[in-house]
């Protein structure tokens, strides 16, 4: 991609951000039955969002690293993985801040979508901790092999946590049950989910940089070594 | 295909004889089984649990044992492969990935199996809970849920067995992706523990052939990836 874009689109997260926080904050109105944490909300849906685009792009750049071996291929997975890796957090953060309101506990376990998410998370945690532990020289194609089988398996422990017995269903259905009726919740919702894919977007694309980075000093250590030799 | 199938039988036999050989894996197995058990035991004994309540955390103390004990059993599966550099030799006689997968898979799905039953019976034998009459059901969810275990370590023990953890990374890797596993097969305990027999319709079943048909197929097509490079 070119460099030349990336101050013009980080103007653009930090203004859309920016717009975001005043809308959220000041613009839309308190919610009737949860009040000012409703506005939890805004960050929880655009990270969780963002984060499942993140894992898309762990899944398309690994199956295309295994096939192509291309190094900028196995960088972007990298960068995805970690950036996926701290928006699941976000998630399961303001998530519990949520549940600790809504239904005074931190944590549902019958609940399909809070434990995807755990899931989702370990499965981040265990790439992030596959590449930084595993052997140099294989890393690049285990860690594609571990984000391609986690990315496939996540429909699967979403259906068979829903499958529970004991299901609760707990876990708010804002949109599909015709909720945000204000404008300005739409608004808001709408800047934060932009602002929040734009910000996921960049930090992916400074880290696959730094990725491109390492891998060329790599290549420039090890000529030395061999004009040395 | 009669020749495919030939390699796949002489690739078994090899398996079975280093098994037996060093008979590590067995041992672990054992070993990990009667640990966990009595651990188990001497928990719930010092909680003083009643009768009832012990018989209803009897599948989940089974299916926790079992997939902690078989994913750190594992880990020296193909440590003498990777010292002999025996992978190298099979690959230049011009035998496939998918060929030495499978013989792991089926291998490996043998020794799950007997330590499942062996785990039962221990854990059975720890809470006082009598099987008796549902042995032969919970032999037939263990053995399917072994192959699907199988199938999956089979692969990440590959990639778990180059790095510098070793022993620890393949259940940190293993486990958040083996999640639906491990709810299939404590649902389908819990019902037989219940009420002496799967109820009908359930959907843990098929769910658990997903789950296997999954990380076969990718077994069979990234295995060799990860013990080539």
């Amino acid at each position: 991609m070119n460099s030349a874009l990336f101050p013009g689109l980080a103007l653009v997260t930090l203004v859309l951000l920016g717009v975001a926080q005043y809308f959220i904050f000041m613009v839309v109105p308190n919610e009737q039955i949860m009040g000012a944490v409703q506005r939890v909300f805004y960050f929880h849906v655009a990270a969780a969002l963002a984060c499942y685009g993140a894992f898309f792009v762990v899944f398309v750049s690994s199956v295309s690293y295994l096939t192509s071996r291309n190094k900028r291929h196995d960088a972007l997975s990298v960068a995805a993985g970690e950036v996926g890796f701290v928006l699941c957090t976000i998630v399961l953060i303001t998530g519990m801040i949520w549940g600790h309101s809504a239904w005074n506990t931190w944590f549902r376990w019958e609940e399909p979508r809070l434990v995807t998410f755990l899931v989702l998370w370990l499965i981040f945690l265990s790439f992030t901790v596959l590449r930084n532990f595993g052997d140099p020289s294989k890393t690049a194609v285990h860690g594609s092999i571990l984000g391609i089988l986690g990315a496939a398996s996540v429909p699967l422990v979403y259906l068979s946590i829903k499958l529970l017995p004991q299901s609760a269903r707990l876990h708010p259905e804002v949109i599909e049950h015709g909720g945000l009726r204000d404008p300005s919740y739409w608004q808001a919702f709408g800047i934060s989910v932009v602002g929040m894919l734009l910000l996921c977007a960049l930090l992916i694309w400074v880290r696959y940089r730094i990725g491109c980075a390492e891998d060329r000093a790599r290549t420039l250590a090890l000529e030395d070594i061999h004009y040395d030799a | 295909m009669i020749r495919w199938l030939r390699t796949l039988g002489v690739l078994i036999q090899k398996e079975w004889r280093l098994e037996w050989r060093s008979k590590e894996l067995f041992t672990l197995l054992a070993c990990n089984a009667v640990l966990f058990s009595v651990l188990v035991g001497a928990g719930v004994s010092s909680a003083v649990l009643d009768v009832a309540t012990a018989e209803k955390i009897y599948p989940m103390l089974l299916w926790v044992v079992f997939m902690l004990s078989s994913t750190t059993s594992v880990t020296r599966f193909n440590e003498q492969e990777l010292e002999g550099r025996g992978f190298e030799g099979l690959l230049l006689s011009g035998v496939s990935g998918a060929q030495m997968y499978l013989a792991k898979v089926v291998v490996m799905t043998l020794f799950f199996s007997v330590s499942f039953v062996l785990l039962v019976l221990l854990l059975a034998l720890s809470l006082d809970k009598d099987v008796s009459g549902i042995l032969g059901s919970l032999c037939i969810v263990g053995i399917g849920a072994s192959s699907a275990l199988a199938s999956l370590l089979a692969l990440l023990a590959a990639v778990a067995s180059t790095s510098k953890l070793k022993g620890i990374l393949l259940p940190i890797i293993s486990l958040p992706v083996l999640f639906p596993v491990f709810l299939c097969g404590m649902e389908m305990t819990m019902e037989l523990v219940l009420n002496g027999a799967l109820n009908e319709g359930t959907p843990w079943p098929i769910i658990l052939l997903c789950a296997e048909t999954l990380y076969m197929v990718a077994g069979i097509n990234l295995f060799e990836m990860a013990i080539k490079e």
